[in-house]
């Protein structure tokens, strides 16, 4: 007997005596028992319509959910047996052969008592929550003058409390099974808290922990930034294909801009700028490396259920003013990589950056381009870098083309090595021939000079 | 070794083996102690000289002048003093173990030693924000820099590049070189079975391409006959069979195709004017007539986690599933559209059938309606026809 059959067994026991028909009711109050009910008894009769095992519909893989269909399938009704919010095998088995008993009362009796203490636990998080709720208005009604610390001490007061009550709305809700699954179904609501925090968990499982490393091994931190903390998940993808952090990347792949996948973990509406910035421009004259601006768009509108933004369409169909468009990133030959880094800034609450200064600024000729920093643009506009994400580019086969199709000067250079000198004295020339050089052997100069 | 040194040990221990056997035997007979004796002179040179061993007295090979390794000196220290200037490369220190650290564009080799990666000047510094003890030797660009580095200031780097103008290799394939000579020189393999090949694709093509005329020649014949299950089974099952043998002569022929084009790839070589005015194959071309390892180089293929696999094998099957769906909607559908085209041939049969009754029955009508008016005339004329009707009507 399979491990899923197994699961099924006392439930396909249970409904086999009722002959599949019950109201949820008698089933919550029949159903911890295997024995029969008297009225059970009577051995029941097989119909030409009842349907097989439904153990074996439910592994054979026909939907015995909702009813198979009778015809061919077409293709959606197929994508939607197959997709993957039926669950697993051992859940499809499940949910066959429980007819349809709503999650909360399947009639497991550990897992009904589990049920109540989950419950009692999250009773007590709301009467915390209301508790809390009262002192905040409470605290609210008071004047600050009634404080030892005044109206800052208040204020205070007030973020703790209401962080507290952040808190409490989490944990009433993290260990409700029902939650969990939503969640991982990619179902959950992103404007209530527990969503949220699950969603940041998850970030923090691997995707945060990548940027941080990028971060760290690319010197963002401290080439572009002295100080820098992600708190928003943000990916890459061009040409609908999403790219790692840090990939070398094909000049004719990233010829368009890109597409954005951005979470935000924090409630409520922000405005954010996007900057994408090259921080390896060389520059033969000083010897040294530049910065370069690639992209700036700013004031679009983000909270936490929205998710995907693709960038050419900011100022089209997504709200947001573009202020620098995007210039494909290309690198010389012989350059070394050039390090994109495309950066998400917070904006102040209730503040527009004006698209004109930013332009003036920014979105000139070669030069005003690279006057651009993100350091510079946080502290003229008061933004917070939030969100990073990074790609490379260098020399490939596409990127001659791609700079001719867009007007881009530098095709024609390459770079090589600058030559260092030997810091090492000239040798001496020693042997015969050296040695009867002097005029001392002018007679022997037939032999000791142009020889050979 | 010499068998004579050898075989020393092996005598010693036959004899000491022997005399130990011997020892307790008091009655000495002729024979053991004329062993005995023989034994005994061979034991009589056991000394150092008979086992092989000589101390060297005079030193061999210049070791004379070789000096005691562990009082030969190690050179150790800087090599390098502070502001000093070095290049890429130079050794700053050397030293046993890590008395001083690498810092700023320093690398340390495999022996500690401390050497720059960049060409500037030597500082020596502490930096208590990386370490609190540790002493570490650094490279700066700038003579007047200090180290370390104020935390979050930008990294200095420099370019180290020069721009050039871009060689552009243009490409010479086929071209004549200003001396008169092309610049490329093409030769093909000969292959003596490719008209045989050609012929055989020929006549598979001309069957290919004959079949699916005769089946679509036959397939309008098909509802005229008889309409019992068996029958269309047959067909189906005909239609199945056909499909897939065109579908595998289709793979046949791609697949002759693309080894035909391989095989001419291969053969095809080209010969490239050197400098020095011969011609030759590129490197990458000679290497590339040894073929490759016939699959995947050992220790480079993708390790795939156990979750992956899964999932890969999940997706093929519910490819598989799809496709198996999706080809019994076509063959339902094609059903369909048969069934269509019977359901309308029996329509209209059906329609012709009561055009048939209505035409006889009109026919049949106007026959009495005719035969009435001929009465009426009768009655009323008395013609002789008529009355040759009536007659035979009687």
């Amino acid at each position: 007997m399979s491990r899923c059959q197994q699961v099924g067994q006392p439930i396909l026991r249970s409904i086999r005596q009722q002959s599949y028909s019950y109201s949820a009711t008698t089933c919550s109050i029949r159903y911890f028992t295997s024995t029969p009910r008297r009225r059970d008894d009577r051995p029941t009769l097989q119909t030409g319509s009842e349907p097989q095992n439904p153990i074996e519909v439910a592994l054979l893989g026909a939907t015995p959910l909702t009813g198979v269909p009778s015809k061919a399938w077409t293709p959606e009704q197929m994508a939607s047996f197959t997709s993957p919010e039926h669950g697993s095998r051992r859940r499809r088995a499940a949910m066959a052969t429980s007819g349809n008993i709503p999650f909360e009362q399947l009639p497991y009796q550990c897992f009904q008592e589990a049920r109540k203490i989950l419950a009692e636990d999250r009773a007590e998080k709301i009467a915390k929550i209301a508790a809390t709720m009262t002192k905040i208005k409470h605290t609210e009604s008071k004047d600050a003058s009634q404080f030892r610390g005044g109206e800052h001490y208040r204020q205070k007061r007030l973020a703790a409390l209401r962080t507290y009550v952040d808190e409490l709305k989490v944990l009433a809700d993290i260990n409700d099974p029902i939650v969990k699954r939503r969640f991982e179904d990619g179902k959950g609501d992103m404007t209530k808290p527990v969503y949220r925090y699950l969603a940041e968990k998850k970030w923090h499982a691997m995707d945060h922990k990548i940027i941080k490393q990028r971060i760290h091994q690319f010197h963002i931190v401290p080439d572009i930034l002295p100080k820098f903390e992600p708190t928003v998940d943000l990916k890459l993808s061009f040409r609908s294909s999403p790219v790692q952090p840090g990939a070398i990347l094909d000049s004719a792949m990233t010829e368009v801009p890109p597409a954005i996948r951005m979470q935000v973990f924090d409630k409520g509406e922000r405005l954010m700028t996007i900057a994408v910035i090259d921080s390896d421009v060389p520059d033969a004259e000083s010897d040294g490396f530049k910065w370069r601006c690639h992209f700036l768009a700013a004031n679009i509108p983000w909270d936490p259920t929205k998710t995907h933004l693709a960038l050419r369409h900011i100022g089209v169909r997504a709200e947001g003013d573009v202020a620098v468009p995007w210039l494909p990133p290309h690198s010389q030959l012989g350059s070394p990589y050039h390090r994109l880094s495309v950066f998400v800034l917070q904006q102040r609450p209730d503040e527009t950056l004006d698209v004109a200064q930013l332009k003036e600024l920014y979105d000139g000729d070669a030069e005003s381009r690279k006057a651009f920093g993100i350091k510079g643009l946080r502290d003229r506009f008061g933004l917070e870098p939030v969100g990073f994400n990074m790609f490379r580019t260098v020399w490939d086969d596409n990127t001659a083309a791609v700079m001719e199709r867009h007007g881009i000067p530098g095709a024609d250079i390459e770079f090589r090595r600058a030559r260092v000198t030997t810091m090492k004295q000239p040798r001496k020339a020693k042997g015969w021939e050296a040695k009867r050089q002097k005029p001392k052997y002018r007679s022997l100069w037939k032999y000791s000079k142009r020889i050979a | 070794m010499h068998i004579v040194q050898l075989q020393r040990p092996l005598q010693r221990a036959a004899a000491s083996s022997c005399l130990q056997l011997l020892r307790p035997t008091t009655t000495r007979t002729a024979t053991a102690a004329r062993l005995s004796d023989g034994l005994a002179r061979l034991q009589i040179n056991d000394s150092a000289a008979a086992q092989g061993r000589r101390y060297a007295s005079v030193k061999a090979q210049g070791a004379y002048k070789i000096p005691n390794k562990k009082t030969l000196p190690k050179k150790m220290g800087a090599k390098r003093t502070g502001d000093q200037y070095v290049i890429t490369g130079n050794i700053i220190y050397k030293q046993r173990g890590t008395i001083w650290h690498p810092g700023e564009n320093t690398i340390m080799g495999r022996d500690h030693t401390i050497h720059s990666a960049i060409a500037g000047y030597v500082k020596y510094y502490r930096d208590p924000q990386r370490h609190p003890k540790r002493q570490y030797i650094g490279v700066v660009y700038d003579r007047n820099d200090k180290l370390p580095y104020p935390v979050g200031a930008p990294r200095k780097r420099k370019l180290g590049f020069v721009a050039v103008p871009r060689k552009i290799i243009e490409h010479t394939e086929g071209g004549i070189g200003p001396s008169g000579i092309p610049y490329t020189v093409t030769r093909h393999e000969v292959t003596e079975d490719t008209p045989a090949t050609e012929t055989v694709i020929v006549s598979a093509t001309a069957t290919e391409t004959a079949e699916p005329a005769t089946a679509e020649a036959e397939q309008p014949e098909e509802p005229a006959g008889p309409l019992d299950g068996n029958a269309i089974l047959s067909a189906l099952i005909k239609e199945k069979l056909q499909r897939r043998a065109e579908y595998k002569a289709k793979t046949k022929l791609a697949q002759e195709k693309l080894e035909k084009e391989m095989a001419a790839r291969r053969g095809t070589r080209i010969f490239r004017l050197q400098d020095d005015y011969s011609y030759r194959e590129s490197n990458w071309e000679i290497g590339r007539l040894v073929g490759d390892t016939g699959g995947s180089i050992p220790g480079t293929e993708k390790t795939a986690s156990r979750k992956a696999l899964l999932r890969s094998k999940r997706v093929a099957r519910t490819v598989h599933k799809m496709a198996i769906k999706q080809r019994m909607l076509e063959k339902a559908g094609r059903r369909e559209v048969y069934r269509g085209l019977v359901r309308a041939k029996r329509a209209r049969m059906a329609e012709e059938n009561k055009a048939n009754r209505a035409a006889v029955k009109a026919a049949a009508a106007a026959e009495k309606l005719a035969q009435q008016a001929k009465k009426a005339a009768t009655k009323g004329g008395k013609g002789g026809e008529g009355g040759g009707e009536g007659e035979v009507k009687v």
